[in-house]
């Protein structure tokens, strides 16, 4: 049996928060913290949960930005010294610079410091080295996808291939099999890249990290793995 | 622990005040492989619990939040919701905590339970009547335990309080202090100890205490997912948590 918290070790909370819908962050970050490390969820609220057209996946965006300062209110009576949004693309939306500006003013609001999807997965890749071309494996539609990019694009790098699977509502993604994410990574096996970037915290992907030399021959940075470690690096 | 490369095969909701620091880990410790714990926090303000007054203003906060809250917790689809916080479950007797729990019950799909009555079942199918309590609370809100439990035909033999003065205190109760209660509740004859007040995590002394006391010792969030899960018709058994994840 894994070791189990015990309040008195605790001494460092990580707070998280997640769109309502979500199934997957909670289990991923809880199966992967050290021991000594807590972590706190809240949820933000998700009124409508379609993403089965571009325009249905940018209105759940608005709806997830426009719910973080409530959340992050609740959140912060959990005492946590540092904040992941483990979101994506409601982080990727409005580039480098918006997301810097979201993060500065969500952590002047809570008093700690507070970090992005798209954040955590830059620094995840400025860890390996020599990285440029990246392909994406997303739950993702256009908007979405060009806002990845953009967004990838002004951090330097190139996205030469993306992978989008098409999901019809925001739980929905969580019930993506293992085997189409390893299909999809198998398919990029030919591209001329030097990383595969998973993007959105609802796709079960972290299990698949430590493997994808195997199946594709590059490494991969799953969203909720390099949060994570943002995370250890702040709190 | 669930591990993260097993299909879930019951989702399980689960909420709290935004204080509570305690039950997120326990239960995700306590959760065995295809069980996904979705936790949500009822948003309160109200951290000193030093008297009876401030006591119930931060249950005024719990219950104005907890229809929002289930919402929220049931947009993920879980397959059971679980009220992890127990005083306004206490509140009013078996007929109060009844309508506390049909009241969210009617704000989603999902099936609604509370941790208090997880308890209840668990002793009725070991069969024991008389119960020693330990409790985080104060008087205003001990009172509503022991009616709630003699509703149910239990007989309390000794309540205990740590009488903690704020919510972040009941969180940081040391286990010292936890095991000298339950040897003072357990020389009080009882059948089983029980322990209510999601804040104040004692899952890891569960299997401990039961040796040392030869009791079984029911801890509200340990009894309150092992109740989400029979209620579900998952009926695995793990040890490590004491007589009801071993035997019921």
């Amino acid at each position: 049996m894994r070791t189990q918290v015990r309040k008195a070790q605790v001494t460092r909370r990580i707070g998280v928060l997640i769109p309502a819908t979500n199934t997957i962050v909670e289990r991923e970050l809880w199966a992967l913290r050290p021991d000594d490390i807590d972590i706190a969820t809240a949820r933000i609220d998700v009124p409508n949960n379609s993403i089965g057209s571009d325009s249905a996946e940018q209105s759940l965006v608005n709806d997830i930005l426009s719910g973080v300062p409530a959340a992050l209110d609740t959140l912060m009576t959990a005492r946590p010294s540092c904040i992941l949004l483990a979101m994506s693309a409601a982080s990727f939306r409005d580039g480098a610079r918006g997301l810097r500006h979201l993060e500065a003013e969500l952590s002047e609001r809570s008093g700690v410091s507070v970090v992005g999807g798209a954040q955590a997965l830059i620094e995840a890749l400025q860890e390996l080295s020599q990285v440029r071309r990246v392909a994406t494996i997303t739950p993702y539609r256009i908007t979405n996808l060009a806002n990845v990019r953009g967004f990838l694009e002004q951090m330097g790098y190139d996205v030469v291939a993306e992978r989008s699977l098409d999901c019809a509502t925001a739980q929905s993604i969580a019930q993506v099999p293992t085997s189409q994410i390893v299909a999809a990574l198998r398919s990029l096996a030919d591209e001329p890249i030097d990383a595969i970037l998973q993007v959105g915290t609802n796709l079960a992907a972290a299990h698949l990290e430590p493997h994808s030399m195997e199946w594709a021959g590059v490494p991969l940075i799953t969203i909720n793995r390099a949060l994570l470690r943002a995370g250890l690096r702040r709190v | 622990m669930t591990a993260i490369d097993v299909p879930t095969r019951l989702h399980v909701g689960v909420m709290v005040p935004s204080v509570n620091t305690v039950t997120e880990g326990e239960l995700h410790d306590l959760a065995p492989d295809g069980v996904s714990i979705h936790l949500e926090r009822i948003p309160v303000q109200q951290v000193d619990v030093s008297d009876d007054e401030t006591t119930m203003t931060l249950l005024g906060e719990v219950r104005d939040g907890l229809r929002a809250c289930v919402r929220r917790i049931a947009s993920c689809d879980p397959d059971h919701i679980v009220l992890g916080m127990s005083a306004p479950v206490f509140h009013g007797g078996k007929e109060g905590s009844l309508a506390a729990v049909a009241g969210l019950q009617a704000e989603c799909a999902p099936v609604v339970s509370a941790a208090a009555h997880g308890v209840v079942a668990a002793l009725e199918l070991l069969g024991k009547r008389r119960i020693a309590v330990l409790t985080p609370y104060q008087r205003v809100h001990d009172e509503q335990v022991e009616r709630f439990f003699a509703d149910y035909g239990f007989t309390i033999t000794s309540l205990e309080s740590t009488r903690s003065t704020t919510t972040h205190a009941i969180a940081e109760t040391p286990d010292e202090e936890v095991v000298e209660s339950l040897t003072r509740l357990a020389a009080s004859g009882p059948d089983a100890i029980v322990q209510v007040g999601a804040n104040l995590g004692m899952a890891h002394l569960v299997e401990e205490a039961e040796s040392w006391l030869g009791l079984p010792v029911l801890a509200l969030n340990v009894v309150g997912l092992w109740h989400a899960l029979r209620s579900s018709g998952v009926t695995i058994r793990r040890d490590g948590y004491g007589t009801v994840w071993r035997d019921l």
